[in-house]
């Protein structure tokens, strides 16, 4: 029996496929010494509650008298330890907090200046930029610098994903663009955000066999990106920019239908979870492809992550909870903005509590997936870096510094997780300095990205 | 009124709690009253000297050197508004009056200067189809109302609108699901050769149902039991649906028949032929092949609350029938007569491209098209097929996707280049109903006539009576008044369990509603903010306090209470202003200042002190109410100014609690909406704060024309627009504040029919 490409499985993965054809595929999938690292940023909006966050116990006793509350950033320390006794939001993690680094300290401080806290919050956590005021001008986003480096070598460069709810507003005029999007294709263009995990399945596993076929397509898509290109030299100023965001898109169509039109098999493919497939596929309601509970939603996306990654489709992800809701879940009803400014309010302190628990729960359950999952001699949790931040730490001050931020998985076994680390807020580290160490993990050298001023220590 | 006028002027002009400037500076005026206080107040660290934040004034030394740096000093205009500057720490602090004699100097000088300069139109960023007008299009494009647009990723809004070109990006996800939307259109479009199956069935008499059927009629009850059928769907295509029944004599409004497809709804028929006389309602869907099952249902019109009595409606059936697909009305749209050969292929791409462009085709493109139609051709492919390749290339082209505007040598005297018909065309089209121009517009374009500015206030009356204006609500209104986000905002169920799914419909129906006859009857755009009527159905009727509105459909209803009335007063905008358990004195009154005084206050300073900080050393801080809390907050200068009229404003509108339910008390306290405004107006009643506001004629005015005028031209309010801005409220003081003249102005103002050409430098 002939190799079958992972193309045509793919394509066919959404309709009946024989066990016998798989078999036949990873027999040409001998294991490989080294199999990719992958990213997944798990972003959440809002900020965290820092005296229940923060592992330091005794920061815990002092500020929750109402006016330290407000001020509260968590205490400012050097620490490099086992992970012991977990605090109060974080005790979600007690099952995997051996694959887990609590990273504490990092900042966004050079990052934010834009007059609105909740717009830079979203806009600058992956990014690491000060945005412009007169003009759209952010930065690219870590997620699409890793999806640079991997175009045309997996089939989707990067998987960008967002979970319906509410945004902050944001400032008038260009701020609330800021405020909706955390990933950043370019300066200038907003990756755009997938939110019904139906059309995710779709993109992922159904191929694209329509009725104008894959040759078609190209021979068509290449004259208008002629006509394009002749159009753009007509234009000037921004509107050469826009159709230049025209051009890139076509391109990038292109090139994604000619790596599916690549016939030769890849021996790097790995074996394909047919059951895991059908399962997930299962769980997306036939109607509306979103599902009404918000963490069935949310298991459901990073199911969808992780067959992504497990099948190399795609090696960086990204999802985002926009936090601007109430947690009926966790029996809170007010929204979290107005709860994120709670003066002090002992009660209001609770359910940020709540909140925070929540997502980190939600984040755990992301983590057993990926550890759940064999790659090569290991588990995905193995190869993949998994982080969980926020782009505020006291949403009651707007605050940039001492970020709440975790990083599971082993990057191919150049992390060592079960550590909290606390890099100290007053030396305002950048978060972006972790990006740099994420990027060289995953096989993309790095010296500079965003406002970074250097790499991390103490990951390893 | 005089005292009322004062306070407009205040709120637009100034942040000052101060006495509006009675004198009115002129250029003369600036060695001898402005430019002293320059130097006292500004030079120091913006002079010769210091030049902090590179900010040099002393060089401005009459009036007419403004003009070197207008940009400059609309910004200290603003900062002087704001009373950002001189920094709260620096000890030399103006008095009012001289910070009002700089600002109405300020104010006069730059307005002096717009009247000396060439006029501007500014310059609109290539603006992509956002996905309204996208589905749009695609529907009158081809007929078929498929909304493709619903899957793609959401517009980004800038402004507080869609239509900002700046914003609106094109990602590679967008561009796939661009891609996968051709196809989806062109399957439901058009039909591969050969005469294809039809499905045609009927379903009646004792057919229908295996009992109940009486004289072959099925009394079908209510929302208990549905018919149905299994069907064979030939093809991709539209199908009908022909539905033969009657309700019960003698009830109101009419019976619903919802037809579904596999158990998703397709179409919703209201049946209002009485008994005995039954007739054929119709409706048309798109369907995919396969084998389907086709029901019907009897649905009451609303889900029902719990409690409700069933409502006594009757359906009585006779019979079913689908047939299609009905593929032959876009196909032949598209294909009409033309031959089936080179010639004939050449005509269909032509025509189809000339309507998606929305323009005649350049020189080239009509050959390029052909090649494609040549190229599948000699890939042995068959005509309609090769037809589809050129038709595929068209829904993916920037030509379609964008509307281009091109900077031609037709130039006025200041300059600007003059869009052309097609242009303006498009710019009227997708500005009043959010879509592509339709055949008259196009008409008058390629006749050269839509430049003549009478006819393009004509063509605009006759498409505000169309019923595709109705966009113009949807995506104007509902974006300014903020509609959009009713659909999802969710106040605390527990607290109050009144706000249910019907009672949010008639919140956002009741503005759109209002909006709506508002446009339709001509009146005045004044009556948004006070008027003695409104639309309600029964549930909003009732959340009013309102009586004898029986129903589920709304209605007008005249006023009495003089505390109603006006956008201001409806629960759609109430909740929306409001947190999940409770009012918001602060979002309503910048509600006000932004929509209805056109004078949004500056965002906080970063690290303002909370309210309970403020409060700490009182030790009856957790007692104290909101009003008091606020008092507290606003003790901070830095606060003070914005939030004494905001908060002033906000109190104002107490009475409403936060589902805009009518109250005295809250929390068992008696709520004081008392206040007294910047200008030392009263007021104790909701009612008579708007009163004031309505007042305010000409502030109302030109907020909502620069409103208009960032939706209608897709770009930010720029220095230029000031005074033609001023030239609309003008026009409408002397028409009524009439909905068309605010219409007629905006599409004949000059930035709607020019563009600055770019510059060399900003060329690339």
């Amino acid at each position: 029996m002939k190799p079958i490409s992972r193309r045509t499985v793919l394509r066919g993965a959404g309709a009946a496929v024989g066990l016998p054809l798989l078999e036949a595929m990873s027999f040409g999938a001998q294991e490989k010494a080294r199999r990719p690292v992958r990213m997944c940023f798990y972003v959440v909006g809002g900020g965290a509650y820092l005296p229940y966050w923060t592992i330091d116990g005794a920061a815990r006793e002092v500020p929750l008298e109402p006016k330290k509350a407000v001020e509260h950033l968590g205490p400012a320390i050097d620490r490099n330890e086992p992970i012991g006794e977990l605090s109060p939001s974080l005790q979600p993690l007690e099952k995997v907090k051996k694959d887990v680094l609590i990273l504490g300290g990092l900042t966004l401080s050079s990052a934010y200046g834009f007059e609105d806290g909740h717009s830079a919050e979203v806009g600058a956590l992956l990014t690491g930029a000060l945005f412009a005021k007169d003009k759209l001008q952010c930065g690219i986003s870590v997620d699409q610098v890793a999806a640079r480096h991997f175009e045309g070598k997996t089939s989707l460069d990067a998987l960008v994903i967002g979970l319906n709810g509410g945004r902050p507003g944001g400032a008038s005029g260009l701020g609330r663009v800021y405020a909706q999007h955390y990933s950043w294709r370019s300066a200038t263009t907003p990756t755009g955000e997938e939110r019904n995990p139906k059309l995710v399945f779709e993109r992922l596993f159904r191929g694209r066999a329509r009725k104008s076929d894959d040759a078609d397509r190209r021979s068509v898509l290449d004259s208008v990106l002629d006509e394009a290109k002749r159009l753009q030299a007509t234009v000037g100023g921004a509107d050469r920019m826009k159709l230049d965001e025209y051009l890139t898109a076509v391109r990038d169509v292109e090139r994604r239908i000619e790596f599916a039109s690549k016939r030769a098999p890849d021996p790097d493919a790995p074996a394909l979870d047919e059951g895991g497939i059908k399962e997930v596929e299962g769980r997306i309601p036939a109607q509306k492809g979103i599902p009404e509970s918000y963490v069935d939603y949310d298991r459901l996306m990073i199911d969808l992550i992780a067959l992504a990654f497990q099948t190399d489709t795609t090696r960086v992800a990204m999802l985002s909870h926009t936090g601007y809701r109430a947690y009926p879940e966790v029996g809170v009803k007010k929204g979290h903005h107005d709860l994120q400014h709670h003066e002090g309010d002992p009660e209001k302190r609770e359910e940020l509590r709540k909140i925070d628990a929540f997502n980190v729960g939600l984040f755990s359950y992301a983590i057993e997936k990926f550890a759940s999952i064999r790659d090569g001699e290991g588990t995905l949790l193995d190869q993949s870096m998994l982080m969980y931040g926020s782009g505020m730490s006291n949403g009651n001050r707007h605050s940039r510094e001492n970020l709440p931020i975790l990083l599971a998985g082993r990057a191919g076994g150049t992390i060592s997780p079960g550590r909290y680390v606390d890099y100290n807020w007053k030396k305002l580290t950048p978060l972006s300095n972790l990006y740099v160490e994420m990027l060289t993990r995953a096989g993309i050298p790095t010296t500079k990205f965003g406002d970074s001023t250097g790499g991390l220590a103490h990951l390893a | 009124m005089r005292s009322e006028l004062r306070f407009c002027a205040l709120a637009l002009l100034t942040l000052l709690p101060a006495a509006a400037p009675q004198d009115k500076p002129t250029p003369r005026d600036f060695e001898t009253r402005v430019r002293p206080l320059l130097e006292t107040y500004c030079i120091s660290c913006h002079g010769p000297k210091k030049q902090k934040a590179k900010i040099d004034l002393s060089t401005t030394r009459s009036e007419a050197d403004l003009a070197s740096n207008p940009d400059l000093w609309l910004r200290v205009l603003h900062q002087l508004r704001t009373r950002a500057m001189p920094p709260e720490d620096e000890k030399k602090q103006p008095a009012d009056a001289a910070r009002d004699l700089l600002v109405a100097w300020l104010e006069g000088a730059l307005d002096r200067l717009d009247e000396r300069s060439p006029k501007d139109p500014g310059r609109v960023t290539v603006r992509r189809l956002n996905r309204a007008e996208y589905n749009n299009t695609i529907r009158d494009l081809t007929g078929l109302d498929l909304r493709p647009a619903d899957d793609f990723p959401a517009d980004d809004i800038g402004d507080g609108f869609d239509t900002l070109g700046d914003v609106l990006s094109l990602p590679p996800l967008l561009l796939e699901r661009v891609v996968d939307a051709a196809d989806r259109v062109l399957d439901q479009a058009i039909v591969a050769e050969g005469p294809a199956e039809r499905l045609e069935k009927k379903v009646e008499g004792a057919a229908l149902a295996k009992d109940g059927v009486k004289d072959g009629v099925l009394d079908l009850p209510l929302d208990k039991k549905e018919v149905a059928t299994k069907i064979s769907v030939p093809a991709a295509g539209r199908y009908e649906i022909r539905v033969k029944a009657s309700q019960k004599k003698g009830v109101e409004g009419a019976a619903i028949v919802v037809v579904t497809v596999d158990g998703v709804d397709m179409a919703l028929l209201r049946v209002q032929a009485e008994q005995g006389k039954p007739e054929v309602y119709s409706a048309a869907f798109a369907l995919q092949a396969g084998e389907r099952r086709l029901s019907l249902r009897h649905s009451p019109h609303r889900a029902p609350n719990k409690g409700d009595p069933i409502p006594d409606t009757h359906l009585y059936l006779e019979s079913y029938e689908i047939v299609g697909p009905e593929r032959s009305l876009s196909h032949r749209r598209i294909f009409q007569s033309d031959p089936e050969d080179r010639d004939g292929a050449r005509k269909i791409l032509d025509r189809f491209a000339a309507r998606a462009f929305r323009r005649p085709l350049a020189p080239g493109e009509s050959d390029r098209l052909i090649a494609l139609y040549d190229d599948a051709r000699t890939k042995g492919k068959g005509f309609v097929p090769a037809v589809r390749q050129g038709l595929w290339s068209i829904l993916v082209s920037p030509h379609f996707l964008f509307r281009l505007e091109r900077d031609t040598a037709d130039r006025d005297e200041s300059g600007s280049v003059r869009l052309s018909d097609w242009e303006l065309a498009s710019r009227l089209s997708y500005f009043l109903w959010s879509t592509m121009p339709d055949a008259a517009l196009l008409d008058l374009a390629a006749r050269g006539k839509l430049r003549d500015p009478a006819v393009l206030k004509e063509q605009a009356r006759r498409m505000l009576a169309d019923p595709k204006a109705r966009a113009l609500v949807d995506n104007f209104a509902g974006q300014w008044l903020g509609l959009r986000k009713l659909e999802t905002i969710q106040p605390d169920h527990g607290m109050f369990p009144a706000f249910n799914e019907t009672l949010r419909r008639a919140m956002i129906e009741e503005p759109s509603l209002f909006f709506e006859r508002l446009m339709r009857d001509d009146r005045s755009i004044l009556e948004l903010v006070d008027a003695d009527y409104t639309y309600l159905n029964e549930p909003l009727a009732k959340h009013y306090g309102i009586k004898d509105v029986k129903g589920d459909a709304l209605r007008r209803v005249d006023l009495k209470d003089p505390n109603r009335g006006g956008v201001l007063t409806m629960a759609g905008i109430l909740t929306l202003t409001s947190h999940p358990t409770r009012t918001s004195a602060v979002k309503r009154g910048k509600w006000i200042l932004d929509e209805i005084l056109g004078a949004p206050p500056p965002p906080p300073p970063p690290n303002v002190p909370e309210l309970n900080e403020a409060s700490k050393d009182r030790p009856d801080a957790k007692a104290l109410s909101l009003r008091e809390r606020l008092e507290l907050h606003r003790a901070d200068p830095q606060c003070f100014g914005c939030h004494r009229r905001m908060d002033t404003l906000g109190l104002g509108m107490e009475n409403f609690d936060p589902i805009g339910r009518w109250r005295e008390n809250d929390n068992g306290k008696r709520i004081d909406v008392a206040g007294v405004l910047p200008t030392g107006e009263k007021f104790t009643t909701p009612g008579r704060l708007k009163k004031i506001l309505a007042g305010c004629k000409d502030d109302f005015a030109r907020a909502i024309v620069g409103k208009m005028l960032v939706y209608a031209l897709g770009r930010s309010i720029e220095r230029g627009d000031r005074r033609e801005i001023q030239r609309v409220v003008e026009s409408l003081r002397r028409n009524e504040y009439r909905f068309s003249t605010l219409i007629e102005e905006v599409v004949v103002s000059y930035p709607f029919r020019h563009r600055r050409p770019i510059r060399k430098e900003e060329s690339r």
